[in-house]
């Protein structure tokens, strides 16, 4: 059996992650052994297992034959749906941030400290961040600072201050970086707006400062030797969640955020379509859901209700934010707000564009839930019925597609002022050009609208 | 057991008993640090150390310090301040 990295794992000489009959595995490193077994042995770990901030592992070491370097194999809980921070809202972010201290404090108290604190540490799972990974403790040597301490800065502080006091919107630029926005660039994004608040002014302005003149002076100087107590540790780390909750996010306009609110058609026309969708979800029991163009979630909420993981994806960050708050007050254990723009999805990134996988091929579901979503595409973004079509054929097995005629008044809005050059936007023609690769199974029409609700499944 | 002497702690020869026991007693240290800590963090780190320390004394004692400090506000100038 031969044990290979996964391509993104690579970065932490301690350990790394390996895929084998369809489950994902760490490997741990002999060199890293001491430190994983006072993970361990001090009680650490089973902390943080029982307060649900770590993710829970068992030992398969004798399952595998190991090479003289690994030391122990450990299958982790299987993440159902891997996502990444730029695909996060402002506060799935923020409280990835606060969960990361929660843990750098637990782990002083036993010895131990985060020897990195980047945001791809975390996963969503059961509705809530949870540290992933294992081999992110190191012993805690008195007097020593944090050497993460400018990778929480970068990857949490700045971009939740940047998300909170500029644009939720700029969440995104941590694509381009894997997963962070370096100091100068937050500062620069900041201008003057979060001066008010202490800790950001010191941990991103000042930092920036400090890095700057000393890497001027410095030049390729090694790093200088000092001690930092314990007690100050702790209170860095305590400045730095306390910012962090601080920052509180701007209120932002958003054309979605009141669409079903403020939906034209009318209570019946909701209530029939929930009554539909629950009939359908109820027939085809599926074992995964991919809610495209979710909104706020008021139908991939009734789906998590029935048991079945969701993922809700939305392009619209203030409606996925509000969907992630929701869940996180109910505590809602099945689904997973994310912002994704189905027209320009997540695209692959890091080294080699392997490291971190794009959307589509992560999209895989039993059911595709497509509702009052088709218009948007087809009038909206000029996408032909067939792509649209190869898209939701590639992601699910069944799926579940609203469609909404020209005579709709939201289709009409969007009309408005522009020629209509979509001829072929006709139920027939949506029908042929589905039925190329689906299998329509069922129609309903739904209450006095002009919109029918399809079943179709797959044709391989 | 009964032979083994153990000097009185605050005698000098209890002091290095006690910092040999502590060095002792410690986790093996091999770090398994990996990412570069960049060198202005670093420093940055350890000049604002002195106010994360009063950070943490005023989240450490906070309930004393706030109970010291509405003493003193109720408390008032007395009489025998004049």
């Amino acid at each position: 059996m031969i044990i290979e990295p996964l391509y993104g794992s690579y970065r932490d000489p301690s350990g790394f992650v390996f895929c084998h009959e369809g489950s994902v595995y760490r490997a741990i490193r002999s060199a890293y052994k001491p430190q994983f077994d006072h993970l361990i042995a001090s009680g650490l770990a089973d902390e943080l297992h029982r307060r649900g901030l770590l993710i829970n592992h068992t030992d398969v070491t004798p399952l595998f034959p190991l090479a003289d370097n690994i030391s122990t194999v450990l299958l982790p809980e299987q993440v159902p749906f891997i996502s990444y921070p730029w695909e996060w809202t402002f506060h799935q972010l923020k409280d990835a941030a606060i969960l990361t201290l929660e843990i750098q404090q637990i782990a002083l108290d036993h010895g131990m400290i985060l020897k990195d604190a980047s945001s791809l540490n975390i996963q969503f799972v059961r509705g809530r961040p949870v540290f992933i990974d294992t081999l992110s403790f190191d012993f805690y040597v008195l007097g020593k600072p944090w050497v993460a301490y400018r990778q929480f800065c970068e990857y949490f502080l700045g971009p939740v201050a940047v998300m909170g006091y500029v644009d939720s919107e700029l969440g995104s630029l941590t694509q381009f970086r894997g997963g962070n926005i370096p100091l100068s660039q937050c500062v620069h994004l900041l201008g003057k707006r979060g001066t008010f608040n202490f800790g950001v002014f010191m941990h991103l302005r000042m930092h920036d400062l400090m890095r700057r003149r000393v890497l001027n002076r410095n030049g390729g100087a090694p790093t200088p030797q000092g001690s930092m107590s314990k007690e100050s540790l702790l209170g860095l780390v305590h400045s730095l969640k306390h910012s962090v909750k601080k920052i509180k996010p701007r209120q932002e306009n958003s054309d979605w955020h009141s669409y079903y609110s403020t939906c034209q058609l009318g209570a019946e026309y909701l209530k029939h379509k929930e009554a539909a969708i629950l009939e359908l979800v109820r027939e085809l029991r599926p074992t995964s859901i991919l809610d495209f163009g979710a909104n706020r979630g008021t139908f991939s909420k009734l789906a998590a209700a029935k048991g079945i993981p969701v993922v809700a994806c939305d392009a619209d960050r203030a409606s996925i934010d509000s969907l992630y708050l929701e869940i996180r007050a109910s505590d809602e254990k099945n689904l997973l707000p994310l912002v994704v723009d189905l027209c320009n999805p997540t695209p692959p990134a890091g080294w080699m564009n392997k490291e971190f996988l794009p959307f589509i091929e992560r999209a895989k579901a039993d059911l595709g839930l497509a509702l009052a979503l088709i218009h948007h595409l087809a009038i909206g973004r000029n996408l032909p019925f067939a792509k649209i079509a190869e898209m939701f054929h590639h992601c699910c097995n069944s799926l579940i597609i609203e469609f909404v005629t020209k005579d709709d008044p939201n289709v009409r809005i969007m009309l408005q002022g522009r020629t209509d050059i979509f001829t072929d936007y006709t139920q027939g023609g949506f029908e042929k050009a589905f039925g190329r690769v689906f299998k329509i199974l069922r129609k309903i029409e739904l209450g006095s609208s002009t919109r029918t609700l399809y079943r179709m499944e797959k044709i391989p | 057991m009964k032979n083994v002497w153990i000097p009185p702690l605050r005698s000098f020869l209890g002091k290095v008993f006690l910092l040999t026991a502590v060095m002792i007693l410690q986790p093996p240290v091999s770090s398994a640090q990996y990412i570069d800590p960049g060198t202005g963090s670093y420093v940055f780190q350890l000049l604002i150390a002195g106010v994360t320390f009063l950070v943490f004394i005023y989240l450490r004692f906070k309930t004393q310090l706030i109970a010291v400090f509405r003493k003193c506000v109720r408390k008032g100038p007395t009489e025998d301040d004049h």
